[in-house]
């Protein structure tokens, strides 16, 4: 075998054990409780929250990642390197761990101040919102700063030599050559807020109608045994997801993320 | 208006320690091997590096004093600078690109006809050959009307006849333009062709010796010799 095989063997492994993962859901899939599972009112509430919550912690996340992660990939400040090194906490630490430290958070006496007199965030929607910003925003500026660290230097100079200021320059040069990169760092961002599970249920809980999440709807149902149903909200959650990313990989493949010339 | 500079730095390798006047309509052409300091050199000039110690003074206006703390940012030089690659936004066409930061649109139209890109307006950078894309980076820092204009190796990435194609369209631009025109080179030929002063730069210092060292004798060190051959390979055409 040449080395080319062998490479390409092992991709195609890796493909086999996720389409054999996909493929045994169809073992239990029932059609006619496809439609009845996604159409009842819980399950259309739960896609509604999750795909809401989603979409708001992604904007929220970006809001914050996008002039992070310029920062990050330009400048030079003390305490870069450890800024830099906890944005890698929702990696590091996992989910539920990071749950955990923001249900403590709110036990701590300027948590509880802010349950009391700003916003509850424990058992609520801004609970779900919190826990998919806090996941996401460090891996989106993690994503964002590799499209940055991309786009060489030089065309910022040359847009200072051509008397645009520093912030002219991000929004004239640096936002438009690093346009594709960050379209598809925030769909990977918003598919993670999607999926998000650990950090939710343990902030937001688990309480059908209120706080319920596709993720959890899953956990669920698996817990109540119910494989049928389960099934059918993995395959939906599957279907957002795989969709989404196969459009990304066709939008960046048709164009360019960023060329040189 | 002329540029008076005084400039040092510590390097990597070497003390960066030079002084030099351009007049308005000359050019003063840095010549010497690659690694010399001539980039560094040019990059204060436009503000984008700070030397550690020295003056430029631009007319009657300090661009940089280290004594009295001054550094007027690229932006406040009005200057143009031609890099020797990447000098175009890959997201705009080269009309846009030439407009980006002009004065007044027209002259991009004259500009362009002047340097036959034209018909290229609506292509992207990634759409024309390295010389039209150098062609309409020295359009878009025209157009800025710079008091200075800087070119830093702007042929160097182009085969050896449109090199010299574009070496004699500068000359001929030369005359017509009454500011200060720094350029850089490793190429005696393109140096002599163009110069109406010569400043051998060879680390960081200037060295009025080197160009006759490089003409006259056999290279005496490998690093000599690399620097010497391309310009003996150009000299072919």
């Amino acid at each position: 075998m040449t080395f080319k095989r062998i490479t390409i063997a092992f991709a195609v492994s890796v493909f086999l054990v996720y389409a054999v993962l996909i493929l045994s859901l169809f073992y239990f899939y029932q059609g006619p409780l496809f439609m009845k599972t996604l159409l009842s009112e819980r399950t259309l509430f739960s896609l509604r929250l999750s795909l809401m919550a989603a979409t708001i912690a992604t904007v929220v996340s970006l809001f914050f990642a996008i002039p992070s992660a310029y920062a990050l990939s330009r400048y030079q400040f003390p305490g870069r390197q450890i800024i830099d090194t906890l944005m890698e906490l929702p990696m590091i630490v996992s989910p539920v761990a990071l749950g955990a430290m923001i249900l403590i958070f709110f036990t701590t006496p300027a948590g509880q101040l802010i349950q009391e007199r700003g916003t509850p965030f424990v058992f609520t929607i801004y609970g779900i919102l919190l826990a998919q910003f806090i996941t996401t925003v460090g891996i989106a500026i993690r994503f964002i700063k590799a499209v940055f660290d991309e786009i060489p230097k030089k065309h910022e100079e040359a847009a200072w030599v051509l008397g645009l200021s520093p912030a002219n320059t991000f929004f004239k040069v640096i936002l438009p050559l690093g346009k594709k990169g960050i379209i598809a760092s925030s769909v990977l961002t918003w598919a993670k807020a999607l999926g998000e599970f650990g950090a939710t249920i343990t902030i937001a809980g688990s309480m059908a109608m209120k706080t319920e999440t596709l993720p959890i709807a899953i956990f669920m149902r698996l817990s109540s045994a119910d494989i049928e149903g389960t099934v059918v909200l993995v395959l939906i959650l599957l279907g957002i997801g795989l969709g989404l990313l196969y459009g990304v990989r066709l939008f960046a493949d048709r164009d360019w993320i960023y060329k040189a010339e | 208006m002329s540029i008076a500079v005084s400039l040092k730095k510590k390097l990597k390798y070497f003390d960066l320690d030079i002084s030099f006047a351009c007049a308005k309509k000359n050019m003063v052409v840095m010549i010497g091997p690659s690694g010399g300091g001539k980039t560094t050199i040019i990059r204060m000039l436009a503000g984008l590096e700070k030397p550690k110690e020295g003056r430029v003074v631009f007319g009657d206006e300090v661009w940089f004093d280290s004594l009295r703390h001054i550094n007027v940012p690229p932006q406040k030089r009005r200057l143009g600078y031609v890099f020797q690659d990447y000098t175009l936004f890959p997201h705009l066409n080269l009309y846009e690109n030439a407009t980006f930061a002009a004065v007044d649109r027209k002259e991009v139209d004259e500009l362009f006809e002047l340097f036959q890109i034209d018909h290229l307006k609506k292509r992207k950078p990634h759409m024309v050959s390295g010389g039209e894309r150098q062609r309409c980076a020295i359009c878009q820092a025209l157009a800025r009307h710079p008091r200075i204009l800087l070119l830093d190796e702007p042929f160097s990435a182009l085969d050896a006849i449109t090199r010299r194609g574009l070496r004699e369209e500068l000359k001929n631009l030369k005359g017509k333009m009454s500011f200060p025109i720094i350029y850089v080179t490793h190429d005696i030929t393109e140096a002599l062709y163009l110069a109406d002063e010569l400043l051998p730069v060879v680390e960081g210092k200037i060295d009025n010796q080197w160009l006759t060292r490089m003409m006259n004798r056999e290279p005496s060190s490998p690093a000599a010799l690399r620097a010497a051959r391309e310009p003996r390979l150009t000299l072919v055409y």
